[in-house]
């Protein structure tokens, strides 16, 4: 069976082609930062790579966990949320034909717009990016879980009913296992969505964070500190895929 | 009371029939089953035999409480059908083994869902596994590693594993090569001979059906009726001896062959 691993290879077994595209990255940014006044571009556009190192060590820590526990902290709240609904959608084909097109209808939505009704609506910054958050993942696992309990075989289902399972019994020892490949994936794409969500979010009225550390560096014209956050934010992404990754290897054993 | 357990436990309970009475279903426009009425013996090795499509797996799984009929009457001992039962497990054509469990965990999830502690679980499971010959070395083993008949058994295993009075078993031996099914056959006619246990066996193979089974109920297609119910007079245990190659097996599965081709 394929695993679909989608781009989030730990970032601890890199292989050499990426070191060298990396490699030449970096080498192309330093040479158009040497070049920059005498291209006419102004020196704070394209900082040296050892400004931007600099501006990795004044990465504040407290601004990295709290945009880390805002994205767990959301994505357990909407995995509990896609569980229920799914489970309530799969009981129910009339609860499953009134409530996907409000599903669909809610990932249509762009994230621009839920900020905007985030600030509109509530006052409390950790709500609303808690609520932007959660009304844009949520329904991604949906989707996800309720499509993979249909996945589950025929004959499977009759089997485990053959033995007369109590409907705890049938999601508990049938679906989740059987969608916990999905499930794991269905991670991995909301934890990817959630740190791309979180920093627009933390834009507007977060006082810590990541995003807010981000305006901040645009107010002052940081170029240098833009960089080092977003540095940051893809490295935690690529860390935390690597965790999912690592737990996939240890729970889905028996696909190899 | 432990002992009263231990001993209901070992001994196999006694065989129930089968009832099938009137016995109606429909797909839509699709007439499965028109008018079934069977009476299966306890402790009998009864075959379903039909072209494909003519609603053996229809009836397999009404018996078995997965599928609701329209009309008619199912019963099973004395309880009449209307979801499955304690006394029967099923084997399926697939085997429906969980990928994700091994060998060990998948003979016992019966047990699981009936609340057997995990001690006794894990014993009556190796037995099992034992009893259609696969103990040893397969119990950590994962379904994907196993060739189809080792599949096939597992599933055997897991449904005796429940101790259950009628195994109903769907095109069991269908998609395992002929040598290994040869062989699974026997084992299976001397598990039969030592539990008594009332089978249902649907099978598309007209020696299958005559080598197993006591009677041998035809079905025709469209809509799926009962055409014609055959007896096999053949000695047990057919096991033990060559009874493929008498003259009396020949002659039966001919007479088979002379009813089924009328139907194709
Ligand atoms: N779930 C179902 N929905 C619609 N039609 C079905 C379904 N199951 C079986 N049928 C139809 O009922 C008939 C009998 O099917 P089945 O019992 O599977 O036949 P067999 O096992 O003898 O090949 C077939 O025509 C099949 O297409
Ligand atoms: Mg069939």
């Amino acid at each position: 069976m394929i695993s679909p691993d989608l781009g989030g290879t730990p970032p601890a077994r890199l292989p050499r082609e990426a070191f060298v595209a990396l490699a030449v990255l970096a080498a192309l940014w330093e040479t158009l930062a040497r070049l920059s006044p005498a291209l006419g571009i102004p020196a704070f556009a394209v900082p040296s790579l050892v400004r931007i190192g600099e501006a990795l060590t004044k990465i504040t820590p407290l601004d990295v966990a709290v945009t880390l526990a805002r994205v767990l902290g959301a994505l357990a709240a909407s995995f509990a949320l896609g569980v229920a609904g799914a489970v309530v959608m799969y009981l129910s084909q009339t609860a499953d034909r009134y409530a996907k097109p409000i599903v669909r209808l809610l990932m249509a939505v762009p994230v621009v717009s839920w900020i905007l009704f985030a600030i509109l609506w509530f006052r409390w910054v950790e709500f609303r990016i808690g609520f932007v958050l959660v009304v844009v993942c949520a329904p991604v696992f949906l989707i996800d879980i309720l499509d993979a309990m249909k996945g589950v075989s025929r004959e499977l289902r009759e089997m485990v009913r053959s033995f007369r399972p109590t409907r705890v019994q049938f999601f508990v020892k049938l679906m989740l296992p059987a969608t916990l490949p999905a499930i794991l994936t269905s991670w991995k794409i909301n934890l990817s969505l959630a740190i791309r969500v979180v920093t627009i979010a933390e834009l507007v009225g977060a006082v810590t964070g990541i995003g807010h550390q981000l305006a901040v560096a645009q107010e002052l014209f940081s170029v240098a500190n833009v960089f080092a956050w977003t540095l940051v934010l893809v490295v935690l992404l690529f860390a935390l895929e690597a965790a999912v990754n690592w737990l996939e290897h240890r729970l889905l054993r028996w696909r190899t | 009371m432990a002992a009263l357990a231990a001993s209901a436990a070992a001994a196999p309970p006694a065989p129930v029939g089968i009832g099938i009475e009137g016995v109606h279903k429909s797909f839509g426009a699709v007439h499965a089953l028109v008018d079934i009425n069977i009476g299966v013996r306890a402790g009998e090795f009864l075959a379903l035999i039909g072209p494909s499509g003519c609603g053996k797996t229809t009836l397999l799984k009404s018996i078995a409480g997965l599928i609701p009929i329209d009309s008619g009457r199912i019963t099973v001992g004395e309880r009449v059908v209307t979801g499955p039962g304690p006394e029967c497990s099923v084997v399926f054509q697939d085997f429906a083994l969980m990928p994700w469990a091994t060998v060990q965990h998948n003979v016992e999830f019966g047990l699981l869902l009936r609340g057997v502690p995990a001690k006794e679980r894990a014993e009556t499971a190796r037995r099992a596994i034992a009893k259609v010959g696969l103990g040893g070395s397969f119990e950590y083993a994962y379904p994907s590693q196993l060739s189809g008949g080792m599949q096939q058994r597992v599933g055997l295993a897991r449904a005796l594993a429940v101790n259950p009075q009628v195994l109903l078993m769907d095109e069991p031996f269908a998609s395992i090569d002929e040598q290994t099914r040869r062989v699974f056959q026997d084992d299976l006619l001397r598990l039969w001979s030592a539990e008594r246990k009332t089978v249902v066996l649907v099978t598309h193979s007209m020696e299958e059906a005559i080598y197993l089974s006591d009677r041998v109920v035809v079905l025709s297609p469209r809509p799926g009726r009962v055409h014609q119910v055959l007896d096999v007079p053949l000695p047990r245990p057919r096991e033990s001896g060559d009874v493929r190659a008498t003259a009396d097996f020949a002659r039966m599965v001919d007479g088979l062959w002379q009813v089924l081709r009328k139907l194709q």
